[in-house]
């Protein structure tokens, strides 16, 4: 399975966005046309060469990046291959509609018009091919075996709390920050704004105890939310990865909602009737154990 | 960071708490420089008023374990972690001299005798 999806698709996939290049190199004027203005009509131009490379390396680039990381996962296996082949279907695609338009033609200015039909093309191929690498990677994945409880009893009195800084977060909230004061003026206001927000999300707590798990943002401590341990039926420990979740912040997938600080350990919290929740903690390992050992402790000793 | 209190004693929950936070600094569950959660996240987890919590981070405090200052948290301070050893030690001692019904002079001479 994960050969199929993270070493034989990509490399087909790679090999699609080299055809064009190769096939039609004779073809092209040089520089080809590689952007089109809104009215269909050619309106920017590079060399070929500069164009089919940078196209190929991004496609490695990537390919590299997600194999990586589905190496180090053990659940989000699907994710990754499905963001590497919507991403080897775009380039491929454009590969194909830019070579197409730039084919037979003397000079980039009398390049094919590429309006919407092929905007579909390349969203489509993007998409159709995201749908088959997640399917090649087999669907969803399997879910990793609960964490064993501490070696001691079980008992109502654990408390655990694990945090997790996001050096990435911090770092982009000074940037924006000290960006707003280049000029100052409305920008400065909304970057520091933004930068409020970058920093809520640059820290994490999740705190478990008897009556429920707490998860705080920031250094400060606000805001902060608790879901109650009735809601709670168990916990693993598993690697979360940004780029599974569309990046850093509050995320949420079918099924998931993911607090993600920074790449690495995370617990999920898996809920009765609503979605999971996986807050990305150092330590998560003892912290899903934990979580496990209170769930045990109230389903045997509490009344519900 | 792993604390144990226990739900079903009597003792007053902010002393189990302190006690447990003490026994955490002792083993090296806590290290100097680590940041306890916030009291009001600690007392959610719990199911307690942030008060008790605040309680028993103001003990420790006072113990010299924890610097508590507004808009930081809780920060456990720099060579609380061998300290607190053996404080715990010693409040154990104390607590069974005590049960023994011996004074601080009689303890203090035998260590100082095992120190010699």
């Amino acid at each position: 399975m994960k050969r199929l999806a993270f070493l034989v698709g990509p490399g087909i996939l790679l090999v699609a966005v080299a055809v064009p290049a190769v096939a039609f190199w004779g073809d092209f004027p040089d520089p080809i046309a590689v952007h089109w203005g809104l009215s269909g009509a050619p309106d920017g131009a590079l060399a070929p060469a500069v164009l089919f490379a940078g196209l190929g390396a991004l496609m490695a680039a990537v390919w590299w990046g997600a194999a990586r990381a589905a190496a180090r996962a053990t659940v989000e296996a699907g994710s990754y291959a499905a963001g590497l082949w919507f991403v080897g279907g775009l380039l491929a695609a454009v590969s194909w509609v830019v070579a197409l338009a730039n084919r037979g033609v003397a000079d980039w200015h009398d390049a094919g018009r590429v309006g919407w039909p092929a905007i579909v093309a390349v969203v489509g191929g993007g998409l159709a091919a995201g749908v088959l690498g997640w399917l090649a990677a087999g669907g969803p994945g399997e879910a990793a075996p609960p964490a064993p409880a501490p070696a001691a009893k079980p008992d109502a009195g654990l408390v655990w709390s694990g945090s997790a800084r996001g050096w990435v977060v911090a770092v982009a909230a000074l940037v924006v920050v000290v960006a707003g004061f280049v000029q100052w003026g409305w920008p400065t206001v909304v970057l520091a704004a933004v930068g409020v927000v970058l920093l809520v999300f640059s820290e994490v707590r999740l705190t478990v105890g008897a009556d429920g798990a707490v998860v705080g943002l920031g250094p400060l401590g606000v805001p902060f939310w608790k879901i109650p341990l009735a809601d709670v039926t168990g916990a693993d420990a598993e690697h979360v990865s940004p780029m599974a979740y569309g990046g850093w912040g509050y995320r949420g997938r079918p099924g998931v909602r993911a607090v993600v600080i920074r790449g690495g350990d995370g617990v999920r919290l898996r809920r009765a009737r609503k979605p999971d929740l996986i807050v990305t903690v150092d330590d998560a390992e003892r912290g899903a154990a934990v979580v496990n050992a209170l769930v045990g402790a109230g389903a045997d000793g509490g009344p519900g | 960071m792993l604390l144990r209190i226990d739900p079903s004693s009597g003792v007053p929950l902010y002393l189990q708490l302190s006690a447990a936070l003490r026994r955490a600094l002792a083993e090296g569950e806590v290290d100097p420089g680590d940041r306890l959660p916030p009291a009001r996240e600690m007392a959610a987890s719990l199911g307690v008023n942030m008060h008790t919590v605040l309680r028993s981070y103001r003990e420790l405090r006072d113990e010299g374990l924890l610097d508590l200052r507004r808009g930081r948290g809780a920060v456990v301070c720099e060579g609380a972690g061998g300290d607190a050893a053996l404080r715990a030690m010693v409040s154990g001692l104390a607590a069974e001299a005590r049960r023994q019904g011996r004074t601080p002079d009689e303890i203090g001479a035998m260590i100082r005798e095992e120190m010699r």
